[in-house]
């Protein structure tokens, strides 16, 4: 089974992922800080991590260079999921390492699909 | 050496007049020459033409005279012949010349044989009476050429045939006649050749003679007129041909011709030599010109001197009248050295009332206009640093408030950019539940409670979406200097903070609010909505930057203003922080506060209202202590509380 983990501090963001994303053959996992998102990667091993930016604590950038950088973990396929749209934001991440950039509001559908893309690859 | 540009103006003024007085000495100098010399060339050849006719004349003279007394000796001689009566010659004028009876000479001679010869030309003789004797008279005509010069008369004695026989006298009288023809052709004969040969004789002697005895003739040379000299000075060039200009000259028809040998110092002279009114030939004397020479070059020595005194006085002359113009101009230059140096106090003394006191008064007038003009020019300096200075001042001031104004356009600028950053996130929040759960209400069969679940998502992102539309719309009338239409009435602040203490505390944040209001507080005039969107907002900010511990809300009346003070216990804010706090836009920047939503306007805000009540606000923070925020309104004095209100 494939598993997912959910990075984000909002708590409706999350359950909104997780509504989407729900069907068998996925695993989600949720974490509401960028501590406890680095902890569950390293512990869990996701196939996705779906990782906001703007968190109390360690934010979504710095989990995801920590990730990248450890060879145990830099083959998880990171998608930054963030309200920080604007392109400065954009190279911020994909400097940091993300695979995949989603600005919120995002639509779920598409969310999905890109996921399963993901997945099927 | 100096070049004329470079001289003073002394200098040029007795240069040029040394210049002048050196053109005119030697102007005077030449002129003076050239009229000696004319003069003492003219007075030569006067003196020439006059030598040249005497010389002529000379030589005329003698050879007549010359002919004169060798004809007269030949006819004495002739007179001892035996058998003469006398011998008489007798010239075309029937005038005796020369005669055996010298009291005759000059006497005009008559008798019918002179008239006869002289008619016709040819030898004549006959028996006629001399002096009262009987005498046979031939009478021959002296010619030359076809030219009857004059007559000679020979008169033969007639004793022998008087005394002789009749038949004998016949022969008598031819043999004389025969005798006397030959006689008088012989004695032409001799007259002719004596006269040339005397005539040449005594040409040369004047010659030697003038030439040795003149002090003033150097060279005398005759030449006849085919250019043979007959007499010359140098008797070695006698009989030879004359090269001289001058002769050929006078024999190609000039009357007279002159040239200077300066060499020889020679004055050479050329003149016809007439003999009644027949050209003969050539007179050509040398003069001896050394005196001229002498007399020139003792003209010239005398001009020189005369010139080197005329330019030495002109020399001290132009010191003369060059100093009396030069001293004024160079105590006017010190003067101007003076006045160029910063002195204008300096005038020129004013000596005289020609062009050059008229320059001092005008060079016065000029340093006292000039010393009018640098007063002037002082004062306005003086005024002109000052008021360079304050608007230098002025512009350091605005430039200072320039910097300032521009940092904090700056600062705004990032703080609008960082708004615009935040007021996006802040928006995007809301609109992903609102677009996500909207998405999966519209697209995915949900239970009845996941969608009662996510419409109160919605819901709340809602309210919290028009939260946020209702701070920027705030700000935007702060922005425009906008009020907010505060429509004021009585209101108990008090009221308002328990209001919203009860619904913070309502709410599950896990804090603890304690509040304590003084009774009977007075009221105030406020919008009761703004004052309570005051209250709500900075409550709000306690809560959310104090994680841990309690907040305390106070309200009470101090020096006629009713103040609510909220107080918290949460991160705090810095030193560095506090001054900005109520900025527009300005949000402290720390990882803790990362996560609060909040668009940094509610404090301004807040502050705005506040202030638009003519209230007060204040702040006090301490990082990592917490944060207090007091605010008071204007209370109503003259209103009476009643319990309705």
């Amino acid at each position: 089974m494939k598993k997912i983990l959910i990075v984000d501090d909002e708590k409706k963001v999350r359950r909104l992922v997780e509504v989407t994303l729900s069907i068998d053959e996925l695993e989600i996992l949720h974490a509401s800080s960028g501590e406890e998102g680095l902890m569950k990667a390293r512990e869990s091993m996701p196939d996705i991590i779906l990782l906001d930016v703007m968190m109390p604590g360690l934010d979504g950038i710095e989990v995801c260079r920590l990730l990248k950088k450890d060879p145990a973990t830099k083959h998880i396929y990171i998608i930054m999921l963030t309200a920080k749209g604007q392109q400065a934001d954009k190279k911020k991440g994909f400097a940091a390492g993300a695979d995949e950039y989603f600005v919120k509001p995002f639509s779920p559908m598409n969310l999905m699909d890109k996921i399963n893309k993901i997945l099927n690859k | 050496m100096q070049s004329p540009k470079d001289m003073g103006i002394r200098a040029k003024i007795i240069a040029a007049m040394i210049a002048l007085l050196v053109f005119i000495a030697l102007l005077s100098f030449w002129a003076s020459y050239m009229h000696e010399k004319k003069s003492l060339l003219t007075n030569m050849q006067d003196n020439a033409v006059i030598l040249n006719r005497a010389l002529i004349i000379s030589i005329t003279n003698q050879k007549i005279i010359a002919e004169k007394v060798n004809l007269q000796t030949l006819v004495e001689e002739l007179s001892l012949t035996e058998g003469i009566f006398g011998v008489w010659v007798i010239d075309s004028s029937c005038r005796i010349t020369s005669a055996t009876f010298r009291e005759q000479v000059g006497e005009v001679a008559s008798s019918h044989l002179i008239s006869n010869a002289l008619e016709n030309g040819y030898y004549v003789s006959g028996f006629d009476t001399k002096m009262g004797e009987q005498v046979y008279s031939a009478v021959y005509p002296l010619k030359k050429g076809d030219k009857i010069l004059g007559l000679l008369e020979v008169a033969f004695e007639l004793r022998e045939y008087l005394r002789a026989r009749p038949r004998d006298q016949v022969q008598l009288a031819a043999q004389m006649k025969r005798d006397s023809r030959i006689m008088a052709e012989s004695l032409s004969y001799s007259i002719e050749n004596m006269r040339d040969v005397n005539e040449l004789i005594h040409i040369q002697r004047l010659v030697d003679r003038l030439t040795v005895e003149s002090e003033i003739i150097s060279r005398i040379m005759i030449v006849d007129d085919n250019s043979r000299i007959t007499a010359c000075s140098d008797l070695s060039k006698v009989g030879t041909i004359a090269a001289d200009k001058g002769v050929k000259a006078i024999i190609n028809g000039a009357e007279i011709y002159t040239r200077l040998a300066p060499r020889q110092k020679i004055y050479m002279f050329d003149m016809p030599l007439r003999i009644d009114d027949e050209f003969k030939g050539v007179v050509s004397i040398g003069y001896d010109a050394t005196e001229y020479y002498a007399r020139l070059s003792e003209i010239f020595r005398f001009g020189m001197l005369i010139s080197g005194m005329g330019i030495l006085m002109g020399i001290l002359l132009s010191f003369q009248v060059a100093n009396p113009i030069i001293r004024p101009i160079q105590r006017l230059t010190e003067v101007t050295k003076g006045l160029a140096a910063g002195d204008l106090s300096q005038r020129a003394a004013v000596n005289s009332k020609d062009e050059i006191g008229a320059l001092a008064v005008a060079f016065n007038k000029m340093a006292e206009d000039l010393a009018y003009s640098k007063d002037k020019i002082d004062q306005y300096s003086k005024t002109l640093e000052k008021k360079v200075r304050q608007r230098t001042q002025d512009l350091e001031k605005t430039n200072r408030e320039l910097i300032v104004t521009q940092n904090e356009l700056m600062e705004s600028n990032i703080a609008k950019s960082e708004f615009l950053g935040i007021t996006s996130h802040e928006l995007r929040t809301p609109l992903t539940t609102l677009l996500g759960y909207s998405e999966l209400l519209l697209t995915r069969d949900l239970t009845e409670k996941q969608k009662k679940e996510f419409l109160g998502f919605i819901n709340e992102e809602s309210i919290h979406l028009s939260k946020i539309v209702d701070d920027l719309l705030d700000i935007s009338r702060i922005g425009a200097q906008k009020d907010f239409g505060l429509v004021k009435k009585p209101v108990d602040l008090a009221d308002i903070l328990l209001k919203n203490t009860n619904f913070y505390s309502g709410v599950e944040t896990g804090k603890s609010i304690i509040v304590d209001t003084e009774e009977n507080l007075p009221l105030v005039s406020a919008d009761k909505e703004r004052i309570d969107q005051v209250v709500k907002n900075i409550l709000d900010n306690a809560i959310k930057y104090s994680p841990d511990g309690d907040i305390v809300c106070k309200a009470f009346a101090k020096d006629d203003m009713v103040w609510i003070g909220i107080q918290d216990y949460g991160i705090g804010i810095s030193k560095q922080d506090l001054p900005y706090i109520f900025d527009k836009f300005f949000r402290v920047k720390r990882k803790k506060t990362a996560k609060i939503v909040g668009t940094g306007l509610g404090m301004s805000i807040v502050k705005h209202i506040v202030e638009s009540h003519n209230g007060k606000i204040d702040i006090e923070s301490e990082l990592g202590k917490g944060t207090t925020i007091v605010f008071g309104l204007p209370r109503l004095l003259d209103y009476v509380r009643k319990d309705t209100d």
